[in-house]
């Protein structure tokens, strides 16, 4: 096996370290996988970081283990990464920047920590800007979290977008998670094994529940929901203006202008966001296509106009 | 101490941990007798490796160990970050994936060696805010195209509402009439030629800050709260099931619950956004007072009646 070059040296055995260090443990295969060279190689080179030999100021020799540890080929980190513990290169704006969107919201969800606090200021004072991220949380969110770690279901009254009435559930809650700005529980109700994601923000009289559950070993937060099976497309003429302001979420097509007015494809979820959308238009406004949601919109602002 | 054929970088971190013991510095003298691989070297000899391994600590690992002229001694620059500092970032870094800024390598870049899938908060950053971010910090104005319109714009802060993000700045081009203070959404701009989206305009001046410039403020961008229409106090009756939505909706005060009814008052200053986004709940969300929007919603409706 050809020798690694020396070039590569702090790379790899920085690198090793970052990843024992940042979960947790590695074997030592993974490792070796993740720099691209063999176990062997791997662990030659890690030997002198795990066993530091000098003399102190009093003649003492020092032999230290510098706390990584080789158990089993697995490389743990028991102590703090001793390589990052020396680094006084504070990290890249674009890291910077990272990391300060990851502390703030972990600030906002999780116990107060002074440590988390300080590195936050020093983040703050290398990204240099002024910089807003609302990290809102539902009513119901302790007590979703609640049950999610105590592994006991959650009771709610769950409401759909812009439903008038809602329904009674049940949830075991595998996972709770944000994404796409919302809070979510992820889990089935009880006697179904469908899992499913529920909006937080839409629950209400949440309390912990009786039923208990193991944690299935494979929950994951979902990429994307799927909700093109409920997605409706209307092709509408209305002032520049109003288009900014149809209401969200909602996906616009292709273009055009027509003096001051555009005309657009408007995908939209569901047909409460599709009401909703259609009596936005406005006055002004005009649907294309379909003609019949043209209809459907007549009906909407009667209704909405008689209640 | 054992007789070991060695690569450079071990002698390298041999010394980061014996300067790193050292916590008042020492000399050339002392690392050539302490430290195994500087001794048998003459006075000119010995600094020149000492500052080859300095170099290769600083530049590989971001180990600074500085020398002082006049003390005669090596010192080891503070760290960035201190140990539980690091930690706390890394925790938040596992629990919070940053989407839209690149994670670079683990050896360079702290909490970019997280196991991905433990994440269970994802928060998606538009990926010009790292190009705001350059001009804000740098004071240098950006130029862009928004709205079919090349602008040059000196950019005051960034920030997210409703997972959506927005720099707000003074735009400097085209001129404006009154307040040259605008918001722009990202996802909404687009490069006035074929390169970057957003490209730095240094031709347009530097620019400052105005002092007591509030970010939080200027990133309120719920038309309620900076609408310019006289403000005026909206009663609503809605079921009882729909006040979670209405209170992520709007941040009302129950003023009234009957159990099945909840009324509630909102502060409104910008009434056709507030008349658009109360039609999205439907007929059962009844608008009470005062006459000022109530006239605005059946005028928004009514012409929709008979389109």
């Amino acid at each position: 096996m050809p020798p690694v070059p020396a070039s590569r040296h702090f790379e790899i055995i920085s690198t090793v370290l970052a990843l024992a260090e940042e979960r947790g443990s590695i074997p030592l295969a993974d490792a070796a996988r993740a720099v691209g060279i063999p176990v062997e190689q791997l662990r030659a080179l890690l030997d002198p970081v795990l066993y530091l030999e000098f003399r102190t100021a009093d003649q003492e020799v020092v032999d230290q283990t510098r706390a990584f540890l080789l158990d089993d080929d697995v490389l743990q980190v028991a102590d703090g990464n001793w390589l990052r513990d020396l680094q006084s290169n504070p990290p890249s704006h674009e890291v910077a920047l990272r990391l300060l969107v990851s502390a703030t919201v972990y600030q906002a969800t999780e116990p107060r920590s002074p440590a988390l606090d300080s590195a936050l200021a020093k983040l703050r004072a290398r990204v240099a800007i002024d910089f807003v991220l609302p990290v809102d949380q539902p009513p119901c969110f302790e007590i979703a979290r609640a049950a999610h770690t105590a592994r006991k279901s959650v009771r709610f009254r769950y409401v759909k977008w812009k439903d008038a009435v809602a329904t009674e559930r049940e949830v075991l809650p595998y996972a709770v998670f944000g994404k796409w700005g919302h809070w979510f529980v992820q889990g089935p109700e009880i006697g179904s094994d469908v899992r499913k994601e529920w909006r937080i923000d839409r629950m209400d009289a949440a309390v912990v529940g009786d039923d208990t559950f193991e944690m299935p070993d494979d929950v994951i937060v979902p990429d994307w929901l799927d909700l093109s099976e409920l997605e409706h497309t209307v092709t509408v003429r209305v002032p520049e203006a109003v288009l900014a302001s149809l209401p969200q979420p909602h996906r616009v097509g292709p273009l055009a202008a027509d003096g001051e007015f555009v005309v657009a494809e408007i995908t939209v979820a569901g047909a409460h966001q599709l009401d909703h959308l259609l009596v936005a238009l406005g006055p002004d406004g005009s649907v294309v296509a379909p003609p019949e949601l043209a209809e459907r919109r007549r009906r909407v602002a009667r209704n909405l106009l008689d209640a | 101490m054992p007789e070991r054929k060695e690569h450079p970088y071990a002698r390298a971190l041999r010394l980061a941990a014996y300067v790193e013991s050292r916590t008042s510095g020492c000399n050339r003298k002392e690392i050539a007798t302490d430290v195994p691989g500087y001794g048998d070297l003459g006075n000119v000899a010995l600094a020149k490796l000492l500052d080859r391994d300095r170099r290769s600590l600083r530049d590989n690992l971001g180990i600074d160990i500085r020398w002082d002229d006049g003390a005669q001694q090596y010192w080891l620059d503070r760290p960035f970050f201190s140990t539980e500092e690091r930690a706390a970032l890394i925790a938040a870094a596992a629990l919070v994936n940053v989407d839209g800024i690149d994670r670079g390598s683990p050896a360079d870049d702290l909490g970019s060696a997280v196991a991905e899938d433990a994440a269970r908060v994802v928060v998606l950053v538009h990926d010009l805010v790292v190009a705001m971010r350059d001009g804000i910090a740098t004071s240098t104005p950006v130029r862009f195209g928004y709205r079919g319109q090349e602008r040059t714009v000196a950019p005051y802060c960034v920030g997210m509402w409703r997972n959506r993000w927005y720099m707000v700045g003074r735009q400097l081009s085209p001129e404006t009439d009154g307040d040259a203070r605008r918001k722009y959404r990202l996802d909404r701009i687009a490069a006035a030629d074929d390169g970057p989206a957003v490209v730095p305009a240094p031709d347009a001046g530097r620019h400052v800050i105005p002092v007591g410039f509030d970010a939080v403020g200027a990133l309120q961008l719920d038309p309620n709260s900076w609408g310019a229409d006289p403000p005026v106090v909206a009663r609503i009756a809605i079921p009882r099931d729909q006040l979670p939505l209405l209170l992520t909706e709007f941040g009302a005060t129950v003023v009234g619950d009957t159990g099945d009814e909840v009324t509630l008052d909102v502060e409104v200053r910008d009434y056709e956004s507030f008349v658009l986004r109360l039609l999205g709940f439907g007929p059962t969300a009844r608008l009470l007072g005062p006459n000022v929007l109530v006239e605005r919603r059946r005028a928004w409706l009514a012409p929709q009646v008979v389109a």
